[in-house]
């Protein structure tokens, strides 16, 4: 089933990097849409029907935290998995995320593969394997 | 933590970084007493957390594009001066996110939006600095880690 993804990110040439990793791989891709911060990313979501939430942590005005805060608080969204993909490794931050509602935490820099293989686990419903490089 | 050991993790950072997200490979690593170009594209960003400070990339125009275009899987020629800003400054915030996890592991930083200039990197003023130059087969690769402590 071909399925709509939505990457948050503030970086233009990420946002680009991710929709090309998801483009190239054996993903049945429907749509994709980009939001800039959490903000634009909560008005996609409640505008949009999406099946995964790509997100990076770090973004003004409404950072990927937050983001997962809203999204858990909202019963029209609180089922719709979030993967993370930030820079940070550091387990005090993974568990943080994970304690959020984050299904799954990608570090950049990453292969192709492991964000490939990251969402079709959090897609299928599994649990998150470790994605750290 | 050693000045040695923050070296080591701001190379290990920054060729894992430029491998595997820009397809180059870090041909050698010389320290450098001070990073004096004046032709430079260079990104820098504040971080705040277990450490504080600034961090900084610098590199010439050519290996920007060369960065930006295997960044983007585009041919260098296609990419316009703004993708190159944006990739050198993804680039920053990436080698920097990777530096301050390895060297202070399970602590938490906030990272400011890295800006993105020309021109030579500002000098010093008597800060504690880690400087390093990574040389490619496309260029060099000026980076600065300005500590707090």
């Amino acid at each position: 089933m071909a399925f709509n993804v939505l990457i948050a990110d503030d970086s233009p040439a990420m946002r680009k990097l991710i929709r090309r990793v998801i483009t190239l791989s054996s993903l049945d891709l429907h749509e994709c849409l980009d939001a800039g911060n959490g903000q634009e990313a909560l008005e996609l979501l409640r505008t949009h029907w999406i099946d995964i939430v790509l997100t990076d942590i770090n973004m003004p005005i409404m950072n990927g935290e937050q983001l997962l805060r809203e999204i858990g608080c909202d019963s029209l969204l609180d089922t719709i998995p979030v993967l993370v993909i930030s820079t940070d490794r550091s387990e005090t931050r993974l568990q943080r995320m994970m304690a959020l509602g984050a299904r799954d935490y990608v570090t950049k820099p990453f292969l192709p593969e492991t964000l490939g293989c990251a969402m079709e686990r959090v897609l299928a419903g599994d649990q998150r394997a470790d994605n750290r490089a | 933590m050693q000045t040695i050991a923050l070296k080591s993790s701001l190379v290990e950072a920054a060729s894992e970084v430029l491998e595997s997200m820009c397809f180059l490979n870090v041909l050698r690593e010389e320290e450098k007493k001070s990073q004096t170009e004046d032709a430079l594209i260079w990104s820098q960003l504040d971080f705040t957390g277990a450490n504080e400070g600034r961090f900084c990339i610098g590199v010439c125009p050519e290996t920007a594009m060369t960065m930006a275009g295997n960044f983007l899987g585009q041919s260098a020629e296609e990419i316009t001066t703004e993708q190159m800003r944006e990739v050198i400054n993804e680039l920053a915030n990436m080698i920097c996110g990777s530096y301050l996890s390895r060297s202070w592991k399970n602590s938490l930083f906030d990272l400011s939006h890295p800006v993105c200039k020309d021109g030579a990197i500002p000098a010093l003023r008597n800060e504690k600095a880690i400087l390093t130059t990574l040389t490619l087969d496309e260029g060099a690769v000026h980076l600065r880690v300005v500590l707090a402590t």
